[in-house]
Order: C-alpha cells, then sequence, then structure tokens
C-alpha cells in the first residue's frame, strides 16, 4: 500500500481519537485544580469555595468541549467507525493503562524517587531505568502513521511525564513546591494532556488537504457543482 | 505463470483509478463517512468527488444517502457489502502482483 492511502486508511481509522484539541479542557481542568489546591495554601477561600469553584469549571469546559467537537465536524466532517472496532480499541486502550500504570508503579516511580539523594546520583540502574522509559515514550509519541492508536501516545507521554514528575518530586526542594506536591503533579499532567492533545491534532491536520477553492475546469467531469446532485 | 499484462488487465478500472481508490480505501476503514471529510481527505473539488462517487455508486459499490442535521444537509457515503469486498479483492490481487514482480527471474 502506498504512503498516501496508508494515511488515508489511518486517519479514517483514527479519526476521532486525532481531535487533540478535545483534550484541551481535561488539561485546562488539571491546571485549574493545580492552581487551586496550590492557592489553598496561601488562602482558606480556595478550600472554602473549591467545589463549587470546581463544578463552575467543569460546566463551562463542557461548553468549551461542546464548541471544540462542532469546529472538528465543520473543518473535517464526520466519521463514524466500524462496530466491530470500538470493542477492541477499547479492549487495547484498557490493555495499554493497565500495563502503563503496571510499570509506572514497578519501574518509573521508584527510578525516580530514588534518582537523587541530597544532589547526588544514588544509581546508575535508576537512570539506565529512567532512560529505557524515555526511549519507549519517545518510540511512541514519534511513530509517524504507525498501527498504533492515540493510547498509545497517551501511554509514552504518560510514562514520560511520570518519570519527569517522579524525578521532580525529589529534586525540587523549593518550600512551595514542596508544600504543594499535589499540585505540581496536576499541571504536569495537564501539560502532558496539552502536548498529547497538540501532537494528535497536528497528525490530523497535516493529513489533510486544503479545500480546492475553484472548481477544476474539466470538461470530461461534467460533473454537478454541489454536492445536492446526489439527493 | 499468467503473463503480466493479463494480470494487470484483470484489475478493476474503476477501483483502480487513484481518485476512487482514495475514497475506497478511506470508506473501508469506517462505517460511513459524510462529503466533506472525503473531499478534505483527497483534495478533490467537490465537481470531481461528486463525479467520482456518483460512478462508484452506479456500479453498486458505494451508497449515497442524505440527512439533515438541524436544517443543514449532510451527505453520507458507505460502502456496500460488494464495494467493500471489492476492494479488498483489489488490495489482494495489487499484492500478488507486487510479490510476482520481486520473484521474477529472467530464464
Amino acid at each position: 500500500m502506498t504512503a498516501d492511502l496508508k494515511r488515508i486508511r489511518y486517519v479514517t481509522a483514527n479519526f476521532h481519537g486525532l481531535q487533540g484539541l478535545k483534550l484541551v479542557p481535561f488539561g485546562l481542568y488539571l491546571w485549574i485544580d493545580a492552581a487551586l489546591t496550590y492557592l489553598g495554601f496561601q488562602n482558606t477561600w480556595f478550600i472554602e469555595h473549591g467545589v463549587s469553584t470546581r463544578l463552575v469549571a467543569v460546566v463551562l469546559l463542557a461548553l468549551l468541549y461542546w464548541v471544540i467537537a462542532a469546529y472538528y465536524r465543520r473543518a473535517f466532517g464526520q466519521v463514524d467507525r466500524l462496530p466491530e472496532e470500538g470493542g477492541e480499541r477499547m479492549f487495547w486502550a484498557m490493555t495499554w493503562m493497565l500495563v502503563g500504570v503496571g510499570l509506572f508503579v514497578l519501574f518509573v516511580a521508584p527510578a525516580g524517587r530514588g534518582l537523587i539523594e541530597n544532589g547526588r546520583l544514588t544509581s546508575p540502574l535508576n537512570v539506565i531505568i529512567l532512560l529505557i522509559t524515555w526511549l519507549v515514550a519517545l518510540r511512541f509519541s514519534t511513530h509517524r502513521y504507525a498501527p498504533t492508536d492515540g493510547e498509545s501516545i497517551v501511554l509514552g507521554v504518560g510514562m514520560a511525564g511520570g518519570a519527569l514528575l517522579a524525578l521532580m518530586f525529589e529534586v525540587m526542594a523549593l518550600p512551595p513546591f514542596r508544600a504543594s506536591r499535589g499540585a505540581l503533579a496536576f499541571a504536569l499532567l495537564g501539560l502532558a494532556t496539552f502536548l498529547v492533545g497538540a501532537r494528535h491534532h497536528w497528525l490530523l491536520t497535516r493529513a489533510f488537504q486544503p479545500v480546492p477553492q475553484r472548481e477544476e475546469s474539466d470538461p470530461f467531469q461534467a460533473a454537478p457543482e454541489e454536492e445536492e446532485a446526489h439527493a | 505463470m499468467p503473463e503480466p499484462f493479463e494480470e494487470i488487465a484483470g484489475l478493476d478500472k474503476l477501483i483502480h483509478e487513484p481518485a476512487r481508490l482514495s475514497i475506497m480505501t478511506a470508506l473501508s476503514a469506517c462505517r460511513k463517512a459524510d462529503f466533506l471529510y472525503l473531499q478534505r481527505l483527497t483534495g478533490l473539488t467537490k465537481g470531481n468527488l461528486s463525479s467520482h462517487l456518483s460512478k462508484l455508486e452506479e456500479a453498486g459499490l458505494v451508497v449515497i444517502t442524505k440527512q439533515f442535521q438541524g436544517k443543514k444537509p449532510v451527505t453520507y457515503l458507505q460502502l456496500t457489502s460488494v464495494g467493500r469486498t471489492a476492494v479488498e479483492q483489489h488490495w489482494q490481487k495489487l499484492e500478488i502482483l507486487r510479490n510476482g514482480s520481486q520473484l521474477w527471474t529472467e530464464e
């Protein structure tokens, strides 16, 4: 199969997963949560009104999600995926998620946490484990039109972000960060969400052709001007 | 072993045309897609795309349906079972041709 046809097949099969801007509301929520958690250490108002503020944020972000979905529908059209692929896709997404979390708990987090103590490297093995994690993440997130799903990219960036997070927990010695590690974690997860979304959106947009501005004057086509011809 | 041109001549020209092969490939990867999606993906003009879709519809490979989303008409394209089989067989034939061309040696 030629590269063009591979591109067509890949983008069509993964059309919904590649609508990366839809991840923006999720990333924004993580950042809002991070900000509220951090500000809660400075002012009790943010703790007292934390639930109501989050609820308002959820409603506004749901609205934003709806607007983004409408943008994709108007700009790129609509695709219904094959029914048999839905279950299989969900199975692999769940499998990858479980494997990713398992790997993170078993290897990445301990390696990151124990990497540096008192400004010195504790174990070269931890460095190797983190390096392998980054390479795996790189392989997932940079493979062009590979037969992998968006979930694999999420896993890759997630593992890389997790490794960075675990490392930063140990290295960050500044009081504001140490006092609000949860906020930092949410902020970094939000950043990872934005990066994944941006990459998906980029993959999608570069796969499409610009809409032709003028009809071609091909007398042999004798084509109707509007798609309404199919009515 | 059949002559190479016999095999090439056996390819379905209706499907093998590049624009129509692109359309059929896209539709084979989903249940259905709308007109705008195919236009953006292939880069064809509305007229050209309509023309190719009409040919595929006439051959019974594609079903064209029109629905309203609110007040806006949306044209959906879907492969028929015949069309899905045809595009799969077309790929198989191309694969056989490709493999055959790599195996051939001068006697």
